[in-house]
């Protein structure tokens, strides 16, 4: 049997007192009376002699409570009995590899290898042993579940061969989520194998913990108590970083109107060059600049791009490789129209083109023309590609509709706005019914007290969602005085986007081939409602604009590992820097891009091109301490020697083996049947003596 | 009369005594018990007694003259009888709170207030004036020496009472006594006399020397004299009310020691002062008081003490 705290055990001195007290002649309660004490003086109580001692079984018990109450908070356990049994599990170690960008530098995955090496080699036979890499997300490369307990020479060389198959990503370094989701494993294992086992997990961190790190989700996070964390850092031979970013809004330079570069390169404290050459690459001899940035400091230089949709700016003089060169893609601007058919209002100001000509559609990456055309001078061969959005706002003669529905087969964008009282001209309604192939669909004039509003809006709708945000979704400052009634068949397919408050239709949304048919029932101009007035009506145009084909990168450069997705229109294809190429069916979510470069994006026969670049964050290199990860209340793990390991071990295989074992508890009813028996026993001597 | 000891006591039980509730009836039955040993009657002789012949001086009462002798020798001479004047007795009584001990079935002041009764009927019956005083700290009761009807029942009463005595102090009333009685007398101090030895002395002395005759009858219970407690316990002192822890084991030959030595002065004080000491134990006859009182008055009838011997005694009461 061995005990847990032996210390305790010394309580078991206290036998002594039930000892001592049966020695001792008690002091009486009974007094007696005496006529004098003039010949006497007090004698003290004495100790009786050991042939004295009465009450031997009540002696007996009192002393063997006591014992027993000593032993049990001696906390013993068998540990032979332990080892009849199953072997308990040992330690459990999450290894927490980083795979960021930073990694990149040197032979900091060599040292990590390493790292993990010297993590594997010292597990014991019972240990458990989890190996996650995180960059901007987490992943578990081995798991509790991919292994058997007692198989430590395997798992080491698992662990080993995982190790070689992983290389360092180009992501961000998200170190906080890492950190939780391995505390999460420990912490849910931890409760699932049995209560009361106790057994602290322990994650290793095997990184450079550069201060790009981001440690931010660890705020909102109770860091378990029982968890330890240790970091097995590694570094690089020579120190400091530069890096550069372009930042996305070009400037035009004075006079040639030609689009300039802002780029701001940023020196780390820790560095000790603060003289650097930057160069485009593929460049000319003798374009070389020199940029001065003093350890810790940022500088913006606007550096004048060469001709070309893609680039490479290079700089030398920095030991750290890695970041060393920023992907930039200049994509020629798009030009779009927008076709706006109807006729010319005699006062512009009251027709719907005059607001919608004043709309800026364009940006950075299109330009957009906005075209008024007569219903009778329709272009017949419409490419969605090029007028990604067409609007019509007048009676579409017989011989255009064919090719209207033929652009929007082709997945053309068409806004139908019913901004007159039907009754005035009748052939709208048979119009919009042969355009959506609705023959049920009838439209009359609504009957408005002072003004509708707009009551239900799906903001999940890629048109609405920018204003889902409660800053951006009041719509009630937007009136409309006067709105037609559409009436549909209810197995027609139409959804409706957005309705008035009197459960009218406002918004109507139908889905032709690749392209959809927008039904808008009032009109935005003053007189028929506040809508062209509002900030609303940019944007909501400007959705549909977006909703349209050739739906281009939103911007130039992306982070790789950031969130988000691309919006893709199939059928589309990829082209990555390394040239590969693939066909998208859906959005691009950004995370599967995590190869550095410059991506072009084929739509349509139109392409557009975007570049991947290293996180900023990755290239802030100066490396933290763990007493920044202590702020955050992570329990940091101590170095310790070999002996001071296996100690703990022992310990914690002691307390595991008397948490299952509770031993103390079956001592603590002994020792209170002991006292009840004593009591018993007590009050039935002193019954039968008196 | 002469004390004989030659006699076979009829001696009382006293625990069968002092189931006799009546304490006048108790004093009877020891006193005539005690008489039934007796072969000669207390109630002849003393008033005859021949004392001394003594030559006719000029001034002597010629009614003195003893005229058969003058018939005879043809010389005057005066004859001359012991005096047939009554004697003052005054028992004093301790009625201190340790005289409320006993271990048997009746305590120190039972045994004491019989033995005064006792003594005082045997005293009335012999004529003699009885007084008493009872006391603790102080004296509490005086009644003066008489004899006529009815004192004999004041005494009774007064000894019947039951007190709630304090501590024993015997100076005061020793000292109070002297005051008080002015005629010699005897003195029988009735006490279990656990008090300081040294004042005492001097009191005795005191009143030895103002002619009293004295006769202690020292009253103690079994336990007090072999010092049997059934089981260690808290004793309290009667008197003062102090508690000690007392365990009769390891206290008892101390205790005895102690008793031992009290008694030893008490008993050299008294020789050396003339006193009569009797040590009475309750649990024995009183019929011994009663012979030890006979044995005073026969030694009286031998003449008074000299004075040398009192004069010795006060000297060692001083030192």
């Amino acid at each position: 049997m061995s005990f847990l705290a032996p210390l305790y055990a010394l309580g078991a001195l206290a036998i002594a007192l039930p000892i001592l007290f049966h020695l001792i002649r008690r002091r009486p309660k009974a007094q007696a009376e005496f006529s004098s004490l003039m010949f006497l003086t007090q004698s003290p109580p004495r100790l009786t002699k050991r042939s004295r001692l009465d009450q031997w079984p009540l002696l007996l018990l009192r002393a063997l409570a006591i014992l027993l109450l000593a032993l049990a908070f001696a906390r013993p356990f068998l540990r032979s009995l332990a080892q009849q049994e199953s072997d308990p599990i040992g330690r459990r170690v999450v290894v927490l590899v980083d795979t960021s960008g930073s990694m990149l530098r040197g032979d900091l995955w060599q040292q990590a290898q390493q790292q993990v090496a010297s993590v594997t080699d010292d597990l014991a036979a019972n240990d458990q042993i989890a190996l996650l890499t995180y960059d901007s997300v987490v992943t578990s490369v081995i798991g509790w579940d991919d292994q058997t307990v007692g198989e430590a020479s395997s798992q080491a060389e698992r662990i080993r061969r995982a190790m070689a198959d992983i290389t360092p990503s180009h992501g961000g370094s998200d170190l906080g989520s890492a950190l939780i989701a391995a505390a999460d494993i420990l912490h849910n294992t931890a409760e699932s194998i049995e209560e009361g086992d106790v057994a602290a997990g322990e994650i290793v961190i095997v990184s450079d913990l550069q201060e790009g790190n981001d440690l931010i989700p660890l705020q909102q996070y109770q860091w378990p108590a029982s968890i330890a964390v240790s970091i097995a850092s590694v570094e690089p031979a020579e120190k400091g970083n530069l890096s550069a970013v372009v930042l996305p809004q070009p400037v035009a330079s004075g006079d040639s109107k030609k689009p300039q570069l802002r780029v701001r390169f940023h020196n780390t404290s820790d560095s000790v060059n603060e003289q650097f050459m930057y160069f485009w690459e593929g460049g000319k001899e003798g374009e070389d600049r020199i940029v001065q940035v003093p350890p810790g400091e940022s500088r913006v230089v606007t550096v004048d791009p060469p001709t070309g949709t893609q680039h490479v700016l290079r700089f030398v003089g920095d030991p750290q490789a890695f970041d060393n060169q920023v992907y930039v893609a200049l994509p020629p601007k798009l030009q779009q129209r927008v076709l706006y058919v109807g006729s010319q209002a005699e006062d512009p100001q009251s027709g719907l083109f005059y607001f919608l000509n004043q709309a800026t559609l364009g940006n950075a990456r299109r330009e957009v023309a906005i075209e008024q055309v007569e219903p009778g001078g329709l272009p017949a061969d419409l490419k969605p590609q090029q007028t990604p959005l067409v609007i019509v706002a007048d009676v579409v003669p017989s011989a255009a509709m064919a090719g209207l529905k033929q652009y929007l087969g082709d997945g053309g964008h068409l806004l139908f706005v019913i901004d007159a009282d039907p009754k005035d001209d009748p052939a709208i309604a048979a119009s919009l019914r042969e355009l959506s192939d609705s023959p049920s669909l009838a439209i009359e004039e609504a009957k408005v007290g002072d003004y509708a509003m707009l009551a239900k809006i799906d903001f999940q709708h890629p048109l609405f969602a920018p204003f889902a945000d409660p800053k951006y979704n009041d719509f009630t400052k937007i009136r409309f005085w006067s709105h037609r009634r559409l009436t549909l068949a209810e197995e027609d397919d139409w959804r409706t986007v957005a309705e008035f408050d009197d459960n009218d239709p406002a918004l109507l949304e139908l889905s032709i081939g690749a392209g959809r048919l927008w039904v808008l029932t009032a009109g935005w101009q003053p007189q028929q409602s506040q809508l062209a007035l509002s900030t609303k009506f940019v944007p909501l145009i400007s959705g549909m604009l977006e909703q349209g084909p050739n739906r281009s990168p939103l911007e130039a450069s992306y982070a790789i590992g950031s969130e988000g997705a691309l919006p893709v229109t199939p059928p589309c294809e990829l082209v990555s820097p390394d040239g590969s190429r693939r066909e998208i069916e859906a959005d691009l979510p950004l995370e599967e891009l995590k190869q550095p470069g410059v991506y072009r994006l084929i739509q349509s026969g139109v392409e557009s091109s975007f570049a991947m670049n290293l996180p900023e964050s990755e290239s802030r290199t100066v490396a933290i301490g763990a007493d920044q990860l202590e702020q955050y209340g992570l329990q940091m793990q101590r170095s310790e020697s070999a002996e001071q390991i296996a100690d703990r071990q022992r310990q914690l295989q002691d307390v595991q083996l008397e948490s299952q074992q509770k031993i103390w508890q079956w001592m603590i009813f002994a020792a209170l049947g002991i006292l009840v028996t004593e009591t018993w026993l007590g009050g039935y001597l002193a019954g039968r003596k008196s | 009369m002469s004390a004989s000891t030659n006699y076979a006591p009829a001696q009382i039980d006293p625990s069968s005594l002092m189931r006799i509730k009546n304490l006048q009836l108790r004093a009877k039955t020891v006193v005539e018990g005690f008489y039934n040993g007796l072969h000669r009657s207390p109630f002849h002789g003393f008033s005859v007694e021949f004392s001394e012949y003594r030559p006719y001086t000029l001034g002597d009462d010629p009614r003195t003259l003893d005229w058969k002798l003058f018939a005879r020798s043809d010389r005057y001479y005066i004859k001359r009888y012991e005096d047939e004047t009554n004697r003052r007795c005054y028992l004093m009584v301790d009625q201190s709170k340790s005289m409320s001990f006993g271990s048997i079935d009746y305590t120190k002041a039972d045994y004491t207030r019989t033995l005064a009764a006792t003594l005082a009927h045997f005293l009335t019956q012999q004529r003699d004036a009885v007084g008493l005083m009872t006391f603790d700290r102080k004296v509490n009761e005086f009644i003066a020496a008489r004899h006529r009807p009815g004192h004999m029942n004041r005494l009774l009463g007064s000894l019947d009472q039951s007190f709630e005595g304090t501590g024993t102090d015997l100076s005061e009333p020793l000292e109070q006594l002297a005051a008080l009685v002015s005629k010699r007398g005897l003195i029988i101090l009735i006490s279990d006399l656990l008090s300081p030895i040294d004042m005492l002395r001097t009191r005795l002395a005191y009143l030895r020397s103002r002619g009293h005759e004295m006769m202690i009858l020292r009253v103690n219970d079994p336990a007090e004299i072999e010092f049997t407690l059934p089981q260690a316990a808290m004793i309290r002192d009667m008197e003062t009310g102090k508690e000690l822890y007392i365990d009769p084991e390891v206290a008892k030959a101390q205790y005895q020691a102690n008793f031992k030595e009290h008694e030893t002065q008490l008993v050299a004080i008294c020789e050396s002062l003339g006193i009569d000491l009797t040590q009475l134990v309750t649990n024995q006859p009183m019929d011994e008081a009663l012979y030890q009182l006979l044995s005073l008055q026969t030694r009286r009838s031998r003449g008074p003490l000299r004075g040398g011997s009192l004069s010795a005694a006060a000297r060692g009461a001083a030192t």
